[in-house]
């Protein structure tokens, strides 16, 4: 094998030139491809890619007649009056769903009782219990809250919050204080893998919750209301309050603030989503005679599904670079077949030299083969460093789009490469190479040498 | 220790067959130094290469030291080209990227000798062949009469049985054609079979055995008819 190492050393250093060509074509589409491509197969993907026909989010249009969605992701959001309703017919079985979930975005300062952590900002969620399992999201330490522990003063913190507060121990148990109340923590949570939060439809690549807390503790004690929060014009001016202060006044208020997201049975999705559509539909009506739901679509049952392909969507440019970055990269494919030819058109007098010194045809074939092998292994390892730079770069720009307000390792997971497809790019670079290095060898092995070997 | 029993060879295009050897026979003894003559086009190149089992024949047997050869696979072939056929190419054949070790490393890798066994016999063909200091040199940086030594000494570093040279002085001045010849002529007293394709009368000369080749068709000939064309 030695030998062969040797040998093959020796062919791979011949015609430098034009190998260094193909190295560096290789290494410029597989740059390319992988920075592109790794950028929108990461945007792409969620914690919970395999439930995006099972979640649906649901909302009840009780805006103006006049008002302009614009795109999903700036659906409104329920109102309490519309959630109490869509709670009580859910516990009353007018529909049936896998389960139902509520939540609303809100946002406090994070401490711990004996001031050994800085305080942090924490954008968080006010969900039910149902929240969950229905999101998957996997628990470090503890468990979420019971059915009836939706108004305790307890909490669940994400992992990065538990690195802070707590150093990374189990601080199922111990306290912390928001707004100068102390919450229990009873659950740690690692929402790493979670790269979009979709919980409130923002979608955000930025940042994700830093913690939960119980949606009847959060009402009850009016944590504040951040992010997308929807209201009629007559309401516009009492938004404000609403937001911070005034629990009570929104309560009865046609403000939209809070997510609903319904789990459908894999089995009998359609069934399901056809009997909650239509007692949306019968609840606008029926809710029509005092005025309200005046708007045409006065109702949105839209899947996760929905959501990603919108956000596809917005990715024009992005896809655009990909499919240059494919394009080139078949160029790039092309280039090297021909600097091959180009190479190993002078190699059929070397094959036929090897063979007249005493090389049999499978050696010379195992010699061409290492010798590809390690011209494709030098070109991928420096396109896998040169898209790793290529996304390095590329998350640099987006946390600068984003005036660097965005939580760094949240981002970071946009931009990290995308292994499987790295494999799948490497694969068909070291197919291609031995097919089109293999094929002039195996032909000049083929001919008799002492063709090539006269003059 | 060779036989060649109507041996015969048809180059085929679309258009044209060309005869290259016809019914030709040949037995060559251990240890001889024979020198094959003939016009150019006469088959003399192809007589070597079929000898040297870098041509297939269509017609007739050969035998290496008892082995039809027409019957052995590839891998076979292959084996005794490189145990026991040395080749010394009118135009070097060196690889001009490698430097005189390594190209004479290249038969004895194919060989499966170990590196103290190649590093041995490479140092002793280049000091035969009065290269013993030139060892990283490559092949660009050498005469053309040195080239052909370096041909000559990966030929011998493998310790053939048969030397087959086509041509071996053809590319080289006079003075560096007699330096290469005393060489080879030296080669065969020490034993190796030596078969030299050759249009220069003068050097067919110095064979112990002359073989005219004439369309095709094989004759011994005498030295004295040598000197009669050479004339």
């Amino acid at each position: 094998m030695n030998d062969l190492l040797h040998l093959a050393w020796q062919g791979f250093r011949q015609k430098s030139k034009l190998t260094s060509l193909m190295i560096a074509n290789l290494v410029i589409g597989i740059t390319l491809l992988l920075t592109m491509g790794t950028i929108i197969a990461q945007s792409g993907h969620s914690a919970i890619s395999h439930k995006l026909n099972q979640l649906h989010h649901i909302s009840l249009n009780f805006m103006d007649a006049e008002f302009d969605r614009r795109n999903a992701f700036r659906t409104p959001p329920l109102t309490y009056r519309d959630t109490q309703a869509l709670t009580h017919a859910y516990q009353q079985d007018d529909f049936e769903l896998e389960s139902l979930s509520f939540s609303y975005t809100t946002s406090f300062v994070l401490d711990v009782e004996d001031d050994t952590a800085r305080p942090m900002d924490a954008t968080s969620s006010a969900v039910d219990n149902a929240f969950f399992p229905m999101m998957q999201i996997p628990f470090l330490f503890g468990a979420a809250w019971g059915d009836n522990m939706s108004e305790e003063a307890i909490i669940v913190l994400d992992k990065k919050a538990n690195d802070h507060l707590f150093a990374g121990q189990n601080s199922v148990g111990k306290r912390v204080v928001i707004n100068n109340q102390l919450l229990e923590v009873v659950g740690v949570v690692d929402l790493s893998s979670h790269t979009y939060r979709f919980q409130n439809i923002s979608f955000s690549n930025r940042e994700n919750d830093l913690a939960f807390v119980p949606l009847g503790y959060a009402i009850n004690h009016n944590l504040p209301r951040v992010g997308y929060m929807p209201c009629k014009t007559k309401e516009e001016p009492a938004r404000p309050s609403y937001r911070q202060s005034d629990i009570n006044g929104l309560k009865t208020a046609e403000c939209g603030f809070i997510h609903a997201w319904a789990d459908v049975s894999l089995l009998n999705s359609d069934e399901q989503l056809e009997n909650l559509t239509l007692w949306l539909r019968n609840y606008t009506k029926q809710q029509a005679s005092q005025g309200r739901f005046t708007h045409l679509e006065s109702y949105y049952v839209q899947s996760l599904r929905l959501f990603h392909d919108t956000i596809y969507g917005f990715m024009d440019w992005e896809r655009v670079y990909l499919n240059f970055a494919y394009l080139l990269f078949a160029i790039t494919l092309v280039n090297t077949v021909g600097i091959l030819l180009a190479k190993n058109q002078h190699r059929a007098k070397l094959v036929s030299l090897y063979r007249a010194l005493g090389a049999n045809r499978a050696y010379i074939t195992q010699i061409q083969i290492i010798e590809l092998f390690i011209a494709a292994s030098i070109a991928i390892t420096l396109g896998l460093v040169g898209a790793q730079i290529g996304l390095y770069v590329m998350y640099l720009l987006a946390l600068y789009q984003m005036d660097y307000v965005g939580v760094a390792d949240q981002v970071l997971k946009l931009y990290s490469m995308d292994m499987l497809f790295a494999l799948k790019a490497a694969g068909a670079i070291y197919l291609t190479i031995i097919i089109a290095g293999l094929y002039p060898i195996i032909k000049a092995s083929r001919i008799a040498p002492a063709s090539q070997l006269r003059g | 220790m060779l036989k060649m029993n109507d041996i015969s060879k048809i180059y085929r295009t679309d258009l044209v067959e060309t005869h290259a050897l016809s019914g030709v026979n040949l037995t060559v003894e251990e240890g001889e130094f024979i020198a094959v003559t003939g016009p150019s086009g006469s088959g003399k190149t192809t007589f070597l290469n079929i000898t040297g089992l870098l041509e297939t024949f269509e017609e007739g047997q050969y035998f290496l030291d008892g082995e039809d050869v027409s019957q052995l696979s590839d891998k076979h072939l292959s084996r005794l080209r490189n145990e026991k056929i040395g080749f010394i190419f009118q135009g070097f054949n060196l690889i001009s990227d490698l430097n005189l070790y390594d190209n004479i490393e290249v038969p004895l890798i194919f060989r499966g000798l170990n590196k103290q066994t190649r590093k041995q016999r490479i140092e002793e063909s280049l000091e035969l062949v009065g290269l013993g200091s030139r060892a990283n040199h490559f092949p660009a940086q050498l005469s053309g009469g040195q080239q052909q030594r370096v041909a000559i000494a990966r030929a011998l570093a493998g310790k053939p049985r048969f030397l087959l040279a086509d041509e071996p002085t053809g590319n080289l001045d006079t003075m560096m054609a007699r330096q290469v010849m005393a060489l080879l002529q030296e080669i065969n007293r020490q034993g190796t079979t030596l078969i030299m394709v050759t249009h220069d009368n003068e050097l067919a000369q110095r064979a112990h055995r002359n073989i005219q080749i004439l369309d095709g068709q094989l004759s011994d000939i005498a030295k004295s008819q040598l000197t009669d064309l050479a004339v």
